[in-house]
């Protein structure tokens, strides 16, 4: 299969491969996969929408509109589509059709892409493994009896195995970040509010944010191009004021002229609270990785993130307490799974509820609603809000003596499946050093470093609000200078 | 977190508990995770629930009220309608 999508559009541009035949080759791949990276699939669907693209790519000049024209994108069941279902890996929704398609989707879809399907996710986006997931785990490529990571999994397995090109994911706490890095792809949440959340079925409103999954940086920055847009029917969206991420990509920092050092002058913060509590393993990749951006010409310095720790319960009451006003409104009537028996209306909004979401989600919605009641919201969630604006004010203070932010993902590479069964709660500490970032609303993301036990290692980059393009030039350069983003899982 | 705080709980969700003991223990545990909060002392902070208000910059756009949905495909997804309206077990005697 192909490796970028540049690649498949030089491909298409130059009729070596129609769109027809692209998603042919993905629809195929999927249906031996045993990943089950895919919730919905519809051949007929996609390949419509290939044949349209294939009318349009006879005059080349329709790519000037269109310049993702026949590059087909897997979407995480998250975000609604009219064609494909949209279940948010819950059974909740497991028949649900979108009256309408999420914004994301729909700016993708004019830019010329072509849906390949539904991927596979934690349920509501809650979990960190994709073992949550009404319709079954996905699978970590690299070794199926590991998880994928969550709460993109299907979207991180689909990619890291050839069954998409790119696709969708969506970030509350690491979501698209630890997933990644668990199958080795680059993935990148932006700015909060960059892009759209209308269709997106909502966890947490504050912390919630969509963002490209692909093999490269440069793939990322292409799709997050026509993915960040200002929407009316996103009141929290902005008008993102660094659009061109791509401007800067393949150019040296601050415009250097050394071949062999194009991180010359780029000055990377390390959080001191990053290192040292992860895997023995999962750290000389990290302290490998950072020896190469040394060696790239970038300057290393210790910094201090103080609160990272707190990120951890600051983060659940937020999220929890979100999540639960959020999922209020599946309640059986309007959409969504309806309980057969019940005695009143009251006794059909807990049955459909009880039967209708998994455990996990139901205890976090539980939580949340204790954290907002009467005499408890000040102690949990409004304590909760303090700590997240005292670990904002911690980064931009680390921002003020370095460019970006890197350290692991993760404390460890993907786990054996099960491995949390008894002690979901301690799943939660797995999240630590991605959570932060989310809190603050940062731009951040995952590319691959190396490996671990024979399991991919990611690095994140964290940088100022609305500098994505940093990361993503850094990323890309460390990506032209190694090959970690281009192994294959057997 | 005893049975009794379990239930109130559950109420407010609108959940029904199966199994009291494994969702007591299973709560009890994230309270435990989430109580580390009361550590730190932020008597003089102001809470932080938009993230981008830590730029103290105005971002939000407003539109106008008008209502764009499609009423009969908004519907479909139901499990009962009649009409318009969407069909529920009787509320009022």
């Amino acid at each position: 299969m192909y490796n970028t999508i540049y690649e498949c559009l030089d491909l298409l541009k130059n009729k070596k491969i129609s769109a027809t035949e692209l998603a042919s080759q993905y629809l195929n791949k999927i249906k031996t996969s045993n990943l089950n990276a895919y919730i919905d699939v519809n051949e007929q669907a996609t390949l419509k929408q290939a044949k349209a693209c294939d009318i349009l790519l006879q005059d080349i000049n329709n790519l000037d509109t269109k310049p993702l024209l026949g590059i087909p994108i897997a979407h995480k069941d998250v975000f609604v589509t009219k064609i494909w279902k949209s279940t948010a890996g819950s059974k909740m929704l497991e028949n649900y059709y979108s009256p309408f398609n999420a914004t994301v989707v729909q700016s993708l879809e004019e830019s010329g892409m072509v849906c390949i399907g539904k991927t596979n996710m934690d349920e509501f986006a809650m979990g960190s493994s994709n073992e949550n997931s009404y319709f079954g785990a996905v699978s970590n490529p690299w070794n199926n009896d590991y998880v994928s990571g969550g709460s993109s999994g299907g979207s991180a397995a689909a990619v890291a195995n050839g069954l998409a090109i790119c696709a969708t994911g969506s970030d509350t706490g690491g979501s698209i970040r630890q997933p990644a890095s668990f199958c080795g792809i680059t993935g990148i949440k932006p700015t909060y509010g960059s892009i759209s959340r209308y269709g997106m079925i909502a966890y947490a409103s504050t912390l919630d944010q969509a963002g490209p999954m692909a093999k490269t940086a440069k793939d990322c920055a292409l799709l997050l191009q026509h993915m960040v847009k200002q929407d009316i029917n996103d009141s929290t969206s902005i008008a993102h004021p660094n659009v061109n991420f791509l401007a800067n990509i393949d150019k040296n920092w601050n415009d250097g002229n050394n071949t062999s050092k194009p991180l010359l002058g780029l000055k990377i913060g390390i959080p001191k609270e990053f290192m040292g509590e992860i895997d023995t393993s999962v750290q000389i990749a990290i302290d490998s990785c950072i020896k190469e951006l040394q060696n790239l010409g970038a300057n290393i310095i210790e910094i201090s993130l103080p609160l990272t720790k707190l990120s951890i319960p600051s983060y659940y009451v937020i999220a929890s307490a979100q999540a639960s006003s959020n999922l209020s409104r599946f309640d059986g009537v309007r959409y969504g799974y309806r309980a057969e028996d019940y005695t009143d209306l009251s006794d059909m909004y807990k049955k459909s509820r009880s039967q209708g979401f998994g455990e996990e989600v139901k205890k976090r919605i539980m939580v949340g609603s204790y954290v907002l009641s009467q005499g408890y919201y000040d102690a949990y969630y409004l304590k909760a809000l303090k700590i997240r604006r005292l670990i904002a004010q911690d980064f931009i203070r680390a921002f003020e003596s370095c460019d970006i932010i890197v350290g692991p993902v993760a404390p460890t590479t993907a786990w054996k499946k099960g491995k949390f069964d008894k002690d979901p709660a301690k799943m939660y500490l797995a999240d630590i050093f991605t959570l932060g970032a989310s809190l603050a609303g940062l731009p951040c993301m995952s590319m691959p470093c190396g490996f671990a036990d024979g399991l991919p290692v990611g690095l994140q980059l964290i940088t100022k609000h609305f500098a994505e393009s940093d990361i993503l030039q850094t990323a890309n350069l460390y990506q032209q200078n190694t090959d970690y983003h281009l192994k294959q899982a057997i | 977190m005893n049975p009794q705080i379990i239930n109130q709980i559950a109420d407010l969700s609108q959940i029904e508990i199966q199994d009291m003991q494994a969702t007591s223990n299973a709560i009890t545990d994230i309270f435990a995770l989430i109580n580390q909060l009361q550590a730190m002392d932020t008597s003089d902070i102001e809470p932080l629930n938009f993230p981008l208000d830590i730029l103290d910059k105005h971002f939000q756009p407003v539109r106008v009220d008008k209502v764009l949905a499609d009423v009969q495909k908004t519907i479909e997804n139901a499990p009962l309608t009649e009409k318009d309206f969407f069909l529920v077990p009787k509320v009022i005697d």
